[in-house]
């Protein structure tokens, strides 16, 4: 934990309530990033920032050439009709010489800022678009309108980026994965957001980084500005503005008591991991960035249950992901981290919440998450994206014991066309001469309802299941889990959810093939026990909350929670399982210290 | 310099996909490349100019091809007009 110099003033101190979306403690100061204001302040540049300012101009162009370019990779094809003609037009736009000319003439004749100039030149392009009578020439309009925030958004990127220092804390309307990897490069400490869920994109990738994230604290925004010092607790979810020093010193205590998450990953656990009363219980890690790998040193004694492939090989923007070279080189690594337990990598998950890295919220799929994405995108373009993937995977094979995954999984005739392509590759490698693990096991992610319910079909054709509750849950529930005004409903403990999960370990049990859970609720201490007794006895989860699952497995007894499990089936709704489980967990570790506050357990 | 008029033919006009590939197009020469609706003209290898040409389905442009390889730039810009930019007529 890092702080500033001191200086607070304790009668203003204000304690607000959130959600917390990562776990962790830290005190730093608070930096207000603004991603895109929609407004723009005309205000005038002096004679003397005329060069500042075109030097400004040049660097956004430069990002959002960058940033198209990242884009592009991550919305493929299948996505949207004509997606490689749109990011073609895009880029040719971004380098319309007129147009930047015209720029850099308003800001060096009229001295305009930059945001203006571009502001007022594109908009006048686009209302001319905009008067056309004819509606295929008007959606031009709206390409114009998408360079136009493209072109801000790096503008203002640049000079929020400027700001942060080492020891802030970003307070946020919203965030991006990307905003918090970009600022994670600048030792950013933790984040506060008004919007957001605690299973957003977002969360997940600061649950990764180990960074402390408050989600849904709206009153942040006016309570806070740029300098106040603040804590961020991620495990009580609560955002203290302007602490006290008494306060200050209280949470310091309690960040030292705890173990911190990185540094008890170390610690040596013993293996196999029992519940009390004797029953194994596997606990593998996810692993979604490279960065993530050096967590994991000592390897997990478990292996790597879930790596995340659409973070991982853009985590250092490299360009083309689905470069194979770049592949096999990253899995063997993976491979290697994951120790004796091996990896299971899970291809490309491609579209959904993770389909728009930059934030964008356009109106042109306003369901991704019921669209393209995962597998169905993969076998829509077997050539680009998931051949190359798959002979990566097979080549990185024999590095040790790999496991192939497949996202967003609907109907057993896509796992069979997954399974013929794996053999023709293989065949081809073979004929090559190229060595390579023959059989490796291929399991699905159960995220789809169809799919769970269809569970003992599947066991025909998959060698394991890996449930991914956040996705489960969110189309049990009919819930965007990204979607504030409801992200509090998205609770995998739902009766719903937890009635699926049975099903498809049944399937399992019926069928020898194993199941296991990889969702965020895989790493919460009410949840655990719960899982448990549903009869799942294989958990990955994030590196941060391997220390605390694997105290609570050690802390239960395997019998008591089928009880647990049978009761919380009667429950009706998720507050009511929360509240049965949340007891159970007090009433049987009441004698055991499992320390409650350091584990990731977003109250609900 | 060549001036010739050019019809739309594709039905869909002169939108973003089409205004991009007559850039790229254009782009290859080294000659200068304009079109001109009535008052309005642009530079041909300006996306953003072509496409607020708002040029509909059948809409008549001037377009204005002058320097050294202005021939080949005239013929490979008409001949994408003519196809209808490989889209439905």
């Amino acid at each position: 934990m890092e702080e500033p110099s001191p200086e607070p003033t304790s009668d203003d101190e204000r304690v607000i309530e959130g959600t917390g979306a990562a776990p962790g403690i830290v005190v730093g100061t608070a930096y207000r990033y603004e991603a895109a204001a929609p407004t723009v302040r005309r205000d005038s540049i002096s004679p003397d920032a005329v060069d500042a300012e075109l030097e400004r101009l040049a660097n956004a162009v430069q990002r959002a050439e960058q940033e198209l370019e990242a884009d592009r990779v991550w919305a493929p094809d299948a996505l949207v009709p004509d997606a490689d003609a749109i990011f073609e037009a895009q880029a040719l736009m971004l380098r319309d010489e007129d147009v930047l000319h015209a720029i850099r003439q308003r800001i060096q004749d009229e001295n305009e800022p930059a945001v203006g100039a571009v502001q007022a030149v594109l908009s006048a392009h686009r209302e001319r678009l905009e008067d056309s009578g004819d509606a295929h020439l008007r959606t031009g309009a709206d390409d114009l309108l998408a360079l136009e925030r493209r072109l801000l958004r790096a503008l203002r990127r640049g000079a929020a980026a400027a700001h942060i220092d080492a020891h802030s804390v970003v307070v946020a309307e919203d965030l991006t994965a990307t905003d918090l990897l970009r600022f994670r490069r600048q030792n950013l400490l933790g984040g506060v957001t008004a919007r957001g869920g605690p299973t957003s994109h977002a969360a997940i990738v600061a649950q990764a980084l180990g960074l402390p994230l408050l989600v849904g604290v709206g009153e942040a925004l006016e309570a806070v500005s740029s300098g106040d010092r603040v804590i961020v607790d991620g495990d009580g979810g609560r955002l203290i503005a302007r602490p006290a020093p008494s306060t200050v010193d209280d949470y310091r205590q309690r960040a030292a008591d705890a173990p911190s998450p990185t540094a008890s990953g170390r610690e040596e656990p013993s293996r196999p991991l029992r519940t009390t009363d004797g029953h194994a219980v596997t606990l593998r890690a996810n692993v979604g960035l490279e960065a993530e790998l050096d967590l994991l040193r000592p390897a997990p004694p478990d292996g790597i249950g879930l790596l995340r492939t659409e973070l991982f090989l853009r985590a250092d923007g490299a360009p083309h992901p689905v470069d194979e070279e770049r592949q096999v080189e990253a899995y063997r690594q993976v491979i290697e981290a994951a120790g004796e337990e091996g990896a299971t990598i899970r291809l490309l998950d491609v579209g959904g919440d993770s389909q728009h890295p930059h934030g964008t919220t356009g109106g042109r799929d306003d369901n991704p998450v019921l669209g393209a994405r995962g597998l169905r995108v993969l076998l829509d373009r077997p050539d680009e994206l998931l051949r190359p993937q798959l002979r990566a995977l097979l080549r990185a094979s024999r590095e040790g014991p790999l496991r192939i995954l497949l996202p967003m999984v609907t109907d057993v005739e896509e796992v069979r066309r997954v399974r013929r392509i794996l053999d023709e590759e293989s065949t081809r490698l073979t004929e090559s001469g190229v060595p390579h693990a023959s059989n490796v096991p291929v399991g699905a992610m159960v995220e789809v309802p169809a799919m769970a319910l269809q569970a003992p079909a599947f066991t025909e054709v998959v060698d394991f299941f890996s449930i991914g509750t956040n996705d489960l849950t969110q189309y049990v529930l009919a819930v965007d889990r990204a979607n504030d005004q409801v992200a509090m409903r998205h609770d995998a403990l739902h009766p719903a959810v937890l009635g699926l999960i049975l099903r498809v370990v049944e399937a399992g049990r019926m069928s020898g093939c194993p199941v296991e859970v990889c969702g965020e609720i895989a790493g919460d201490v009410q949840a655990v026990p719960v899982l448990l007794g549903l009869g799942v006895d294989t958990l990955s989860v994030a590196p941060p909350s391997l220390p605390a699952v694997h105290r609570i497995v050690r802390a239960i007894g395997y019998d008591a929670t089928k009880d647990l499990a049978r009761d919380v089936l009667q429950e009706d709704e998720a507050q009511a399982v929360r509240r049965r489980a949340r007891a159970w967990v007090d009433t049987h570790l009441s004698s055991s210290d499992t320390a409650s506050s350091t584990t990731n357990t977003p109250d609900r | 310099m060549i001036e010739r008029e050019v019809t739309i033919r594709n039905r869909a006009g002169l939108h973003t996909r089409p205004a991009s590939m007559l850039v790229k197009t254009a782009s290859q020469f080294d000659a200068d490349v304009y079109l001109r609706r009535d008052n309005y003209e642009i530079n041909g290898k300006s996306v953003i100019g072509v496409m607020t040409l708002a040029a509909e389905q059948g809409a008549t442009l001037t377009l204005v091809v002058e320097g050294a390889d202005e021939a080949e730039a005239a013929d490979a810009i008409e001949a994408l007009f003519e196809d209808g930019f490989g889209e439905e007529f």
